[in-house]
């Protein structure tokens, strides 16, 4: 079960007593699993980044970063994505 | 809900009957679907090599089209869109592929059928939601379903398909399962009237947000994914994350990747050597032939220098540019190309370039034009134009003949600067100079160009696929091709302009001067026929060289002396200069005929003994080292090459950006040339 659950992750919101716990994606280290609370306001094609599943709840994984410690890459719905420290500062989540 | 009949039946039902009545419909059928879902392997096995490559009109954005025969003998139009997440573009590819959809293209198309991987169904639902919710008549195609089964879990179709409301076809495009179900669901279409939103336009189209979708897609791929109830196999270990946890190491995914562009940089100078070598021989044959059955004279000149010479000059590049699509499309399909983006982002974006860049500049260094091709991998178009813009400023494998002889001629063997051979140093120097330059020009242009959109780095990794060779063939084959037809055409014209200006006006009051002097070496009797026939040359190289002088371009060539004179070139060097933006390569060439020495190569001494000891009136030397550097200079940074020139407006589909690039480098060049020119000739 556990091993194919993450096809399956259902949008689950994070209750509000994490609300003080919200902490960017930047500051989240390598293998840690987190949900994502909200995207920044300011965000780059802030749109885009919800199409492909950067939505409030979804489970983010942190998977490794590049040799001069940015991009970062990582496992969103089964689907690893390079993403730049400076748009990970926008997200926001809980760990 | 079992026995209701659901839409998409009702209209089979009514299609059998109206199928029996026509005998063979026409419909256009475009394929839709995110990146790297496989869409361009079903494209492959249904329209075989019946397809063709081309731009979509006014944009850089390849079109893919192609007919495909149904086994109940329906003919299809397939239009493969470009990549897209959704009906949002961020990107011209995506625009293109959005405006299709919608309707409000110039082509209507009748069916969309979205491409979905099933491991990713939940991103893929979500373009398909939209499309559903613009266009009347869609369906959706389950690929890689093997994949999934893989991990002991299926995809309940028949589910999903009363979920969506449509057809879902499964299929596994890469060994063709399935392909005749998608033909069964394609013939319960019928052809639209007319495009039902073509009056609509981009803003108006209401998509739902995807914060209000993903919720129920969610809940849906919940519903329809289901464990395989009796595992056979045992679950497989993740080999991609093993392969990422080398390829990606922080140690030895930079070595990996060096060692794969060092492969790539050798395998497009020795593999393409042999090809090349043919090429010219061929080539070679050719003018042999014309020479032996066409009579000497203008029509000769046109057929051997003017077209096999200029096209040829061409084609030679043509193994190059086959190999270098070759890898890149190796790369890109396998899911390595990312991988190196990711590693080499953080590099590139000093200069105000993203990681991807990385691949088209490398391949420029072995000849800008596949280089600039293979920027058809980078997703953002302006980081896209920036590419195409620096790389013909990387040191390609026709400036070598140039710097070969330069160095040879000028620089001493024996010269040292701090422990480093003054040779080696120049040629490193020379290297260095392109990619400076190229860093500054970008950094440049990234302030200097508006940006449509704010271009955000947000890269899938693909998990790595083995390519179907076929795929990868037909990348091969149809960009190879295209490329030749478009830009061919070009150089081919531009080939003749140069002939002429080259040829014309003839001068031949001097004919019988050159003919006597020949007569009389023939009636020379102190020298045996040996003698003869190298004094005769001589004087065939002096015809030649006072041809050129009194050419067209030999005119513009001393005319434009007062250009040249702060640069430090004479009008000979001015005239090979002047000649060389056909091709680099014919500067030594075309400097010996200036120089009345014939055609020569740049291992010829006595060319190189020439430049040295050619003196002014004054006795002093009239090529210095001054002379020499300046010329590298200008030779490193110049756009000497109609070639890349074609390829830029072929590429960018406008005649603005290659005007840029010339004028860009000729200036850059000229510049920097005159510096080296006089700093030079301060320290001597």
């Amino acid at each position: 079960m556990k091993k194919w659950s993450f096809l399956m992750e259902k949008t689950v919101m994070a209750p509000s007593h994490y609300a003080d716990q919200n902490q960017s994606l930047v500051s989240m280290k390598i293998g840690q699993e987190v949900t994502i609370q909200e995207l920044g306001a300011s965000m780059a094609s802030r749109n885009r980044w919800c199409e492909l599943g950067f939505t409030k709840g979804t489970k983010l994984a942190m998977v490794r970063k590049a040799p001069f410690g940015d991009p970062i890459e990582v496992r969103i719905r089964d689907t690893h994505y390079a993403i730049r420290k400076s748009d990970a500062a926008q997200i926001i989540v809980t760990a | 809900m079992s026995d209701t009949t659901l839409p998409f039946e009702k209209s089979r039902q009514t299609s059998t009957s109206s199928h029996t009545r026509t005998s063979s419909k026409k419909l256009t059928v475009a394929l839709a679907g995110n990146p790297n879902v496989g869409k361009s392997t079903l494209f492959n096995s249904l329209t075989g090599s019946n397809q063709k490559i081309a731009n979509f009109p006014g944009v850089t954005v390849e079109r893919k089209a192609g007919q495909s025969t149904s086994p109940e003998g329906h003919q299809y139009k397939i239009i493969d869109l470009p990549g897209t997440y959704s009906l949002k573009p961020q990107s011209t590819d995506e625009k293109i592929a959005s405006h299709h959809i919608i309707g409000i293209a110039d082509e209507k198309c009748d069916v969309i059928a979205v491409i979905v991987e099933a491991k990713q169904l939940a991103r893929g639902l979500l373009l398909f939601k939209q499309v559903q919710s613009v266009h009347p008549q869609c369906f959706l195609v389950l690929n890689m379903v093997d994949e999934i089964e893989k991990r002991n879990l299926s995809v309940d179709t028949t589910e999903l398909s009363k979920e969506l409301q449509v057809p879902v076809v499964s299929l596994i495009a890469k060994t063709e399962k399935g392909l005749d179900d998608f033909y069964k669901t394609l013939n319960q279409f019928e052809s639209l009237p007319q495009n039902s939103s073509k009056n609509l336009i981009e803003d108006e189209v209401h998509v739902r947000a995807p914060e209000l979708i993903f919720p129920e897609i969610d809940a849906l791929t919940a519903r329809v994914l289901k464990p395989i109830p009796k595992p056979r196999k045992p679950l497989p270990k993740n080999s991609n994350e093993n392969l990422d946890k080398f390829l990606l190491h922080p140690v030895f995914g930079p070595l990996a990747f060096i060692l794969v562009i060092y492969f790539i940089f050798t395998s497009l100078f020795t593999w393409s050597g042999p090809l090349v070598d043919l090429i010219d021989s061929g080539l070679g044959f050719l003018s042999d032939l014309t020479v032996a059955t066409i009579p000497e004279g203008l029509f000769q000149s046109l057929i051997v220098d003017g077209i096999i010479g200029g096209v040829g000059a061409f084609v030679v590049f043509v193994p190059q540019i086959a190999l270098t699509f070759l890898f890149i499309g190796f790369l890109e399909m396998s899911g390595y190309l990312a991988r190196g983006g990711f590693l080499i982002d953080r590099l590139m974006r000093a200069v105000g370039l993203e990681g991807r860049a990385f691949i088209p500049l490398i391949s420029s260094f072995a000849c800008a034009l596949p280089g600039i091709a293979a920027t058809r991998s980078l997703p953002n178009a302006r980081q896209r134009l920036i590419t195409i813009l620096i790389a013909p400023l990387m040191t390609c494998s026709a400036r070598l003949p140039v710097y070969t002889l330069l160095i040879a001629s000028f620089i001493p063997a024996s010269a040292h600067i701090g422990p480093f051979h003054a040779q080696g140093f120049t040629l490193f120097g020379l290297f260095a100079l392109g990619i400076v330059a190229g860093m500054v020009v970008s950094f440049v242009a990234n302030k200097l160009l508006p940006e449509a959109h704010q271009h955000q780095f947000l890269m899938e990794l693909p998990p790595y696929r083995l390519p179907k060779w076929r795929t990868l063939w037909f990348y091969v084959w149809f960009r190879t091709k295209s490329f030749l037809i478009t830009a061919g055409t070009t150089i081919f014209f531009l080939s003749l302009v140069l002939w002429a200006m080259a040829t014309f006006p003839r001068s031949t009051e001097m004919a019988p001067t050159f003919e006597n002097q020949r007569q009389e070496v023939l009636l020379q009797d102190t020298f045996n026929d040996d003698q003869k026939s190298v004094e005769i040359e001589k004087i065939d190289h002096r015809e030649a060289g006072y041809a050129l002088r009194h050419s067209a371009l030999g005119q513009i060539g001393i005319a434009m002396e007062p250009l040249w004179a702060p640069m430090g070139f004479d009008w000979k060097l001015g005239i090979a200069s002047l000649s060389s933006f056909a091709a680099r390569e014919v500067f030594v060439s075309t400097l010996g005929v200036v120089m009345n020495l014939g055609e020569t190569d740049e291992e010829s001494s006595s060319l190189r003994e020439l430049l040295q000891n050619a003196k002014n009136p004054d006795g002093t030397n009239t090529y210095t080292l001054a002379t020499a550097l300046s010329l590298l200079v200008f030779f490193a940074l110049a756009c000497q090459c109609l070639s890349t020139l074609a390829v830029i407006k072929k590429e960018t589909s406008s005649n603005k950006w290659p005007a840029i690039t010339f004028i860009y480098m000729s200036v850059l060049a000229y510049g920097l040339a005159t510096i080296t020119y006089h700093v030079t000739n301060l320290f001597l």
